[in-house]
């Protein structure tokens, strides 16, 4: 049950104990690339072709193959995490992968805009209990721990689904040829009118033209046959019409990526049309629009000039922005944020609270996170540059109080909070907000190792958290006092005293709303009342390199300690790989695309530069399956 | 809502009335297939946690106990002893059921089963106890303990809990009938149901989840939308949807991993042609849809209770309507532990502490509220659903309760199981069965040390698992065997990891593995 728990950490009242420690490795500080998952049988061996790109050593490669990761590292910045192993079987993608929860809504609900014009709102409506059954997508990493991991990576089939989707599909079909004014906007003039004997040919002509966009791909003679065969009788009636939207809204194609694969680079690239998805799924989480179609049907797409202004167009897009923050919110972990108003009913955390206002909802807290991120991205700024923005973003009123600012307006320059505490990222309120009344330092801690650095943590041996239960404390403890309690000694100690716990009491200025402390009160659990008063430390060893016993003041020092580490950049390029490619982990071949991209993303480039790498890439533009009879 | 006899009989005719054909029709062989074809019903409940001693848990074995020598051991047996206090049949400290439920019928319906082991670790889980041992996390959470390594052993070998084998199986489910859901799951959220088409060797844990309903109206959507849904006036168009699949699986650049998902889809897809297929259930009334589903409200058990007490009417009628024939029941301890604390706080403060008392109290209740107000009440109204020879719903029917732990917190062995019905006298009830070898105790998992304190050998859930799927018409071709996987090591249900760990052989060889492939016992009839 525990690992479901996790999934779902935020609002918890948890009892801080060895609930993350490392059994063994713990001083391992890069995560080991992981099984591709979930492909299913161990992958042979592919050999890599010579002359392709994208294989080292290949003119046209972007990079040569890097020394593979130096043991020691250089003023405290991180060895590289990839290296490019020539010998590497290719990258292998996951099979038929399935439309995310995010990306099929979507999908569907441009589609209806397209067909439908004005009568969309009504289409879509009159279907919202249907598009509400689609099954939700759940984060999924590599551990299925929830702490991290992407929706696109739920790659779960289910009946429900199944069912879902094919009872949408008839819905949507009734729903688009309910009249006779729709019916015309669906399918044209020619088959809403009286008269009948153009019928057929209209109706292949939208199969031509609109079908063959639901589908994503041209349609064939075959096709047009196919389709055709869901209608009954002549003339071609409404309920025809409807027939034929169900079996393309019901089709494969609607659901399922699919795209053609070879067994190695040189056979493997993917028509325009399905690139054009690919890429459309990967930037806006949706079906292309008609540029990136025409593109397609162009040929344009399949050239270097006309690929680039494409990812250019859509990453300059709203719908990219939207794309991103659900990027941001895996990796953040931004999911599991909490309600701050929910844990009101226990008397010491509404003791904390006191009279401050609280948001009614995450909104405000996201929200300045995604402000950041935006901000980030519309200056093509680096991730550093993310990394130590302390402006506040959000502009609910309740959320910028507990920064001690005023919200922001959205126009003018967003202000940083009073004080110096405040390091960027990691103090914003998403990062340090519990859902109950302790800071929780050990979880803080186990986020940022496993999250913001993307460090391997195993898990506490069994009974390590029966060890922290046993803890004696006398119940006037400080939560950086407790935490260490329960970790100091025991099978806990070796790593919750290097790996985990200094991480987190960097943060110890924060109290669980996230704001600014010097002193910790500590309260009753049943009467609220205060029960002690603690000072606030910060100090710590957090050994962001397990090589680095060089100490940090707090959280502001810390962050400039993970900034010179280049660790965060690495993370982000491991995380967006993953969520890139529907991933739940890397394997070796994957290396030679995240070797050019790390050291691109390390030395500065902007963000955008930095999501252009990965889909122009040639890995980006091909797809590899294990066999192909 | 009452259940009364007219309403089995109603629904059989009902399920009559869903055969495709009359049996004049049939051929003699499709004839004896279907007069043979299982007509059993499967309901699991997995608790989560666990941690209540045995002798809070079972009754005492009594002095006029039988016993008899199986797998190297004695086991013992004894009816199951009762007494009433306060309004309440009280079996032990634990197992307790209102009188007006828990009746002396019921409890000769009823079996306490004590001495089923998970005979490697797999810390927490949600689905290891129905057969899907690599859903237990030990293989990440205990790193490169012996725990993380047996773990990790088990983990990379996922099997389909036998609810969905169940629901799988040609067997059990040879006459699907007015069949609409071949297995539902009940919780608040989390997975106990993983099937794994084609088999789970090699395949991610996850990708074999079955989500639950999440609500009264959820679960009625699934088994009633027919009832009141107008007939349409035009056939579906499933059976295009179904080629446009089929036709998909002729392109060629698609690889066979593509087609094996493809197909499992494909599977899905028949699945609605073969519902959209059903008649018009007309010979059996749909209770009214649920306007609402009694809120979970933290700490607060009773609410645990009204939950999951409120799908009551909607299984049993679907039950009796042949709409379903596999319920499983998921006691998710996020939120729902039937406890006082909920989530973490009763795992730290309550299944961590089975050696406090006061801890021990709120584990005891939580698991008595369990029964007394969710599994006795349903088993109890099953019972009073009688078919015209005078048996019952639940005679058809095999309850299974287990729980995550045993008899202390992360302790797998001794994991308690109930069951009741007898899936039409498959299995004897009416009995408490010790299956422990009491002259041998098991070594610590963590340290591997043995004393009094650690539990004794008992027999695998293999052996309970395997056992329970031939109760219910399942045979070991459907499940067991090389062809399934690597069972041929034992013949039980579910994978035997190899002996990783020198000091942990000697804990897993101290079972029985000889007869894993055995039914059960003094229980099998």
């Amino acid at each position: 049950m525990a690992q479901q728990q996790l999934a779902t950490l935020g609002g918890a009242r948890i009892v801080a104990g060895c609930v993350a420690a490392l059994w063994l490795g713990c001083t391992a500080d890069i995560e080991t690339p992981e099984p591709l998952s979930p492909v299913g049988p161990e992958q042979p061996s592919h050999p890599v072709v010579p002359g392709v790109p994208g294989t080292p050593g290949t003119p046209g490669s972007p990079t040569t193959p890097t020394t593979p990761n130096t043991p020691e590292p250089v003023n405290g910045v991180a060895p590289l995490r990839y290296a490019c192993d020539a010998n590497a079987s290719p990258l292998v993608d996951v099979p038929l992968r399935r439309l995310s929860h995010r990306q099929l809504v979507s999908s569907i609900t441009t589609a209806i805009a397209r067909l439908a014009g004005s009568e969309s709102s009504a289409v879509l409506a009159e279907s919202s209990t249907q598009l509400g059954a689609l099954p939700a997508d759940r984060f999924v990493s590599a551990a299925n721990k929830g702490r991290d991991g992407f929706e696109r990576a739920d790659q779960v089939l289910s009946q429900d689904q199944a069912d879902a989707q094919y009872a949408l599909a008839v819905k949507l079909g009734q729903a688009l040829t309910a009249s006779a004014a729709r019916r015309g906007k669906v399918f044209g003039a020619c088959l809403a009118d009286a008269d009948t004997s153009n019928d057929s040919a209209c109706l292949d002509t939208f199969l031509k033209t609109q079908g063959s966009r639901l589908l994503h791909r041209p349609f064939t003679a075959d096709d047009v046959t196919f389709y055709r065969r869901a209608l009954r009788g002549t003339p071609i009636s409404p309920e025809s019409l409807a027939d034929v939207l169900a079996v393309l809204f019901a089709s494969p194609e609607t659901f399922f990526v699919v795209e053609g694969a070879g067994t190695a680079p040189a056979t493997a690239s993917l028509t325009a049309y399905e690139l054009a998805a690919r890429l459309s799924l990967a930037l806006w989480d949706e079906l292309p629009d008609d540029a990136l179609w025409a593109a397609a049907g162009s040929g344009e797409l399949l050239t270097d000039t006309g690929y680039r202004a494409q990812v250019a167009r859509l990453l300059g897009d709203a719908r990219a922005k939207a794309t991103l923050h659900g990027f941001f919110t895996g990796w953040f972990q931004l999911q599991r944020t909490p309600k701050l108003t929910d844990s009101l009913t226990y008397a010491d955390y509404k003791a904390l609270v006191g009279t401050q206002a609280l948001p009614t909802s995450v909104d405000g807290v996201l929200d300045d996170v995604f402000g950041a991120v935006d901000a980030a991205v519309a200056g093509r700024a680096s991730l550093a540059a993310l990394l130590q923005d302390k402006a506040v973003y959000t502009r609910d009123a309740a959320t910028a109080g507990l920064y001690g600012v005023s919200p922001w307006d959205g126009v003018s320059t967003p202000q940083a909070p009073p004080g110096g505490g405040r390091a960027g990222l990691f103090t914003r309120l998403a990062f340090l907000t519990t859902g109950n009344v302790s800071s929780h330092p050990i979880l803080r801690g186990v986020r940022m190792r496993v999250g913001m650095l993307c460090d391997a943590l195993g898990e506490a041996p069994p009974n390590a958290a029966a060890q922290a239960a046993a803890t004696p404390l006398t119940g006037t403890e400080g939560d950086r006092a407790k935490a260490s309690a329960m970790t100091d000694s025991g099978g806990c100690a070796a790593c919750h005293r290097t790996s985990i716990n200094p991480l987190g009491f960097a943060f110890e200025g924060f109290d669980a709303l996230g704001r600014a402390r010097t002193s910790e009160k500590v309260f009753s659990p049943t009467t609220g009342a205060v029960v002690a008063e603690q000072s606030v430390d910060t100090r710590s060893t957090p050994y962001v390199l397990s090589s680095d016993g060089r100490p940090t003041a707090d959280a502001v020092e810390l962050t400039a300690r993970i900034a010179e580490s280049k660790k965060f950049e690495s993370c982000m390029v491991t995380q967006y790989f993953r969520f890139t490619f529907a991933r739940t982990g890397e394997v070796a071949s994957d290396q030679c695309l995240l070797s050019r991209v790390e050291p691109l993303a390390r030395g500065g480039a902007s963000i955008p530069e930095v999501l252009e790498a990965f889909v122009t890439a040639p890995e980006f533009k091909r797809r590899i399956a294990l066999e192909v009879p | 809502m009452k259940f009364s006899r007219r309403w089995f009989l109603r629904s059989a005719g009902h399920a009559a009335l869903a055969i495709p054909a009359l049996p004049s029709l049939l051929t003699p062989l499709e004839a004896r297939a279907q007069a043979a074809a299982s007509d059993k019903i499967f309901i699991g409940f997995m608790g989560a946690y666990g941690g209540c001693w045995a002798d809070k848990f079972f009754p005492a074995m009594g002095a006029a106990a039988a016993s008899r020598t199986y797998a190297g051991r004695t086991v013992r047996s004894q009816a199951l002893p009762s007494t009433q206090a306060n309004g309440e049949t009280v079996v032990s400290e634990v197992i307790r059921g209102r009188s007006t439920e828990l009746t002396p019928r019921l409890l000769g319906k009823m079996n306490l089963v004590q001495g089923i082991d998970l005979p490697f670790d797999v810390n927490h889980h949600s689905a290891a106890t129905f057969g899907n041992f690599a859903q237990g996390d030990a293989g990440v959470a205990g790193g490169d303990s012996p725990t993380g390594i047996s773990g990790r052993a088990i983990s990379a070998h996922p099997r389909a809990t036998i609810d969905q084998v169940l629901a799988n199986s040609a067997a059990f489910y040879g006459n699907l009938g007015s069949v609409v859901r071949r297995s539902v799951t009940i919780s608040t959220f989390g997975n106990l149901s993983y099937w794994y088409p084609g088999g789970g060797e090699g395949k991610a844990v996850n990708a074999g989840e079955i989500p639950p309903s999440m609500s009264l109206q959820q679960l009625w959507d699934l088994l009633f939308a027919g009832f009141t849904a107008p007939k349409p006036a035009r056939g579906p168009v499933v059976d295009l949807v179904l080629e446009d699949y089929k036709r998909l699986r002729t392109n060629p650049r698609l690889s066979k991993l593509d087609k094996a998902r493809l197909d499992e889809h494909v599977a899905r897809v028949a699945e609605i042609q073969r519902r959209l297929g059903l008649a018009t259930p007309t010979a059996c009334t749909a209770p009214a849809r649920p306007g609402a589903t009694p809120q979970v409200q933290g700490n607060n058990p009773q609410s645990h209770s009204d939950y999951y007490g409120a799908y009551k009417d909607i299984v049993v009628a679907a039950l009796s309507c042949g709409l379903t024939r596999v319920v499983s029941y998921l006691f998710q301890g996020w939120d729902t532990t039937f406890g006082t604390l909920i989530n973490d706080p009763f795992h730290q403060l309550v299944s961590h502490k089975t050696d406090e008392a006061a801890a021990q109290v709120d584990m005891d209740q939580s698991r008595t509220r369990m029964f007394r107000d969710v599994i006795v009440p349903l088993a109890s109204t099953l019972d009073s659903v009688t078919a015209a020879d005078g048996s019952s719903l639940l005679d058809r029917t095999l309850v299974y309760f287990t729980q995550e732990h045993g008899t202390y917190g992360h302790c797998q062995e001794n994991i308690p199981v109930v069951t009741f019905g007898s899936a039409r006298g498959a299995l004897k009830t009416g009995l408490h069965v010790d299956y422990r070898d009491l002259t041998r105790h098991l070594p610590q998992h963590y340290d591997g040390s043995v004393s009094a304190s650690t539990p004794y050998v008992g027999l695998t859930f293999h052996q309970m698992l395997g056992s329970m799927l031939q109760w219910l018409d399942v045979p070991k071709t459907q499940w067991g065997g090389p062809a399934n996987g690597a069972e041929s090591n034992h013949g039980g249900y579910g994978y035997r990891p190899p002996d990783v760990i020198p000091r942990q052989s000697n804990w897993r060889n101290a079972y029985e593995w000889a007869v894993a492939g055995e039914k059960l016992p003094i229980l099998s009839a």
